[in-house]
């Protein structure tokens, strides 16, 4: 019998429409529909000033805004071969360690209600208020923050940001072992995770899925000529705290036990950047221009969920951009979606897509 | 029992209600690290919920079947009223029967949901109520023998048999008189949980495929009566855990002594006594319950199988052996 879902249910957590063939509760056959949430970011960012490009990308992901702001700067900062200040790279990263920190924990959040594990969502979020705590403490949002510029940042940070974001790591350490301890050393969700929802290492390979998705399997989380040609990229994973150690038999438990590895690492990384930020301008002075000058810019880099790319194409002393065109990790992995249902039983479908961390608003666009 | 009496016991029974779901709700929220229900007069806050519940619009049954399986599930649940066994003189009905009486409400309140679900056009809640029946069957063998091997431990069925033969101190209980009744008494529970489809074994309300199963069908005053039966159950089978296994309301041989010329007043005390030992044992289940997921019904069906229906023939047959 047909089973349609969506697009709001609570197996979805995004607005999507699923169709399931079922056998009993066994699902032979998967289709899904997505464009509930097209904006026509892309097109509206073509039909509006190089100011607003900035306001427009934060839109792309709404749970990590600061990425989508982030790959469009660096794109555009090429456009106009821009070198940043050395602080406004460290503040730059700073806040999107924070932002996949916040990232992480909404994940596990996802996974606390798809278990569903009431106590679990509670302790995620409240760790989670900390962090958006610290949103508002440096720009006055805890969403949304749009503190990036081309050429920096919007502001240096405030008094005690830093010495703050030391404390939440201190917390953070000792919480982590809370939730290995509920969440991980717990045979009743060891039991439903593991040999569940396999993603192989023949579909990433093509279809191009990475981040953790692809790690978990056993992939890298990158493809290799991408972090040669970017050193940031190379930089953190090149990071001892970088998730590599975990399962990688590519089912639910690899990937919820190197998100948890992930959120270790960005902790690490926090306390050691918080120390060593340098001194200096958190902007690069300049008037940001009315035109920009022929050419494509493009960024990319390693988001929350996986590569994120932008490719920003400008004319001849053009008043707004020619061409817009993002390339996020969600729409990698959604073709692959059908195949992973195929074959699972309907209880197992909420935590197999929670698991796989997907943004749909970052499709849809 | 008299007009005065029962409308005094109803009254007491009302506000250890409201206590009982004012402070299960904050023990949750405290071990969540979330603040719980704040209302001027905190303990009024379940009451506030039955009076938001109650005034909301819309049918309160939509069909000729769910007015039936209304009347059948409001019989069946409160029918048990007649046998709840609060103290030595606060027993509406003693029968041999009594214990088993709340056995048959559950199956026709399951039986009454299952019928309901089948009959909705909604794929999940259809799942859903086969689901909860499962559950039902699963928890209903286990269960019946671990009760069986409590009346084994007192030689009676009758509620006054479960008082008589227990002692005010733990070490009197059914519960520590023997090396099967542990596994009895936790069996028991166990069951019961499942049987009722309690926490943490309420996949067939939780579970997010099925977007809140047969409850998606309930709104206003039916879903309001929905969750009264429902605390209801945990508060009966806690209470009758409680009396078959951990002590019932007999209280220490000296006060018995003291207050032997004033019936009331034991009673009284007896009533104070068994429903302490009510609140722990639910408060303690709570507890527990909040430290796992909820389970899933084909890691239930497991358990149940592999542990609960084996473990508890084992209870019974060793208990009878001992006995000779």
């Amino acid at each position: 019998m047909k089973w349609r879902v969506g697009p709001y249910h609570s197996l979805c957590l995004e607005p999507m429409r699923m169709e399931f063939d079922l056998q009993g509760t066994e699902i032979q056959e998967a289709k899904i529909e997505v464009g509930f949430l097209h904006k026509a970011l892309e097109q509206a960012m073509t039909k509006q000033p190089w100011s607003a490009t900035l306001v427009y990308a934060g839109h792309l992901d709404p749970e990590s805004s600061f990425f989508g702001e982030w790959v469009t700067c660096i794109a555009l900062e090429k456009l106009l071969r821009l070198s940043l200040p050395p602080r406004a790279h460290w503040i730059r990263a700073i806040v999107a360690e924070l932002s996949r920190l916040s990232l992480s924990l909404h994940f596990f959040s996802y996974i606390a209600k798809a278990l569903p594990f009431e106590t679990l969502l509670h302790y995620t979020l409240r760790e989670r208020e900390m962090i958006l705590d610290l949103f508002e403490l440096l720009t006055g949002s805890r969403h949304a923050q749009h503190f990036l510029r081309v050429g920096g940042v919007a502001s240096d940070t405030t008094a005690g940001f830093l010495d703050r974001i030391l404390i939440l790591c201190k917390e953070m350490t000792h919480r982590l072992t809370e939730y290995r301890d509920i969440l991980l050393e717990n045979p009743l969700i060891q039991q439903r995770m593991q040999q569940q929802g396999q993603l192989r290492k023949e579909w990433i390979e093509a279809h191009g899925i990475t981040g953790i998705n692809a790690l978990a399997s056993g992939a890298p989380a990158l493809p290799p000529q991408v972090t040669t040609d970017h050193p940031f990229l190379q930089g953190r994973q090149a990071m001892p705290c970088y998730p590599r150690n975990g399962p990688q038999s590519g089912d639910i438990y690899s990937r919820v036990c190197l998100h948890m590895e992930a959120l270790q690492g960005s902790l690490s990384l926090l306390e050691q950047w918080c120390e060593q930020i340098p001194p200096g301008e958190f902007l690069q002075p300049h008037a940001f221009p009315k035109t920009f000058p022929e050419g494509i810019g493009q960024g990319c880099l390693e988001g929350p969920r996986g590569l994120l790319c932008c490719d920003i194409t400008s004319a001849e002393k053009g008043t707004h951009p020619e061409k817009v065109s993002f390339s996020t990790p969600t729409e990698r992995l959604l073709p692959v979606l059908p195949l992973l249902l195929k074959g699972q039983l309907l209880q197992d479908i909420p935590l197999l897509l929670a698991s796989l961390h997907l943004s749909i608003a970052e499709v849809d666009r | 029992m008299s007009l005065l009496s029962f409308l005094l016991l109803a009254c007491v029974s009302l506000s250890y209600g409201l206590f009982v779901c004012f402070y299960s709700r904050k023990v949750v929220a405290m071990l969540q690290a979330r603040v719980g229900p704040q209302t001027l007069l905190k303990q009024l806050q379940p009451l506030a919920d039955v009076l938001k519940l109650s005034q909301k619009k819309g049918p309160f049954w939509g069909r000729p079947l769910d007015l039936f399986c209304f009347c059948v599930e409001s019989y069946a649940t409160y029918m048990t009223l007649a046998i709840v066994p609060l103290g030595s003189l606060l027993l509406l009905h003693e029968t041999e029967t009594a214990c088993l009486l709340p056995f048959l409400a559950c199956l026709i309140v399951g039986l009454s949901h299952l019928l309901l679900g089948l009959h909705q056009s909604r794929f999940a809640c259809r799942i859903g109520a086969i689901q909860q029946s499962a559950q039902l069957l699963l928890g209903f063998f286990p269960g019946l023998m671990s009760l069986l091997t409590a009346v084994v431990a007192v030689g009676g069925y009758e509620w006054a048999h479960f008082s008589q033969k227990q002692g005010f101190f733990p070490w009197t209980w059914v519960l520590f008189s023997g090396p099967f009744y542990p596994i009895a008494g936790f069996i028991f529970i166990a069951s019961g949980l499942m049987l009722l489809s309690l926490f943490p074994f309420d996949a067939p309300w939780k579970s997010p495929e099925l977007a809140s199963g047969i409850l998606g069908e309930f709104s206003g005053k039916r879903l309001l009566l929905f969750w009264i039966s429902h605390f209801y159950f945990f508060f009966l089978w806690s209470l009758m855990s409680v009396v078959l296994f951990l002590g019932a309301w007999t209280l220490p041989e000296v006060v018995q002594l003291f207050f032997k010329n004033s019936p009331h007043l034991l009673t009284a005390l007896e009533l104070v006594w068994i429903l302490t030992k009510t609140f722990f044992l639910m408060m303690s289940l709570l507890c527990l319950a909040q430290a796992q997921p909820v389970i899933q019904t084909s890691q239930m069906i497991r358990f149940a199988w592999v542990f609960l229906c084996p473990l508890s023939l084992l209870a019974l047959i060793g208990s009878l052996l001992l006995k000779g």
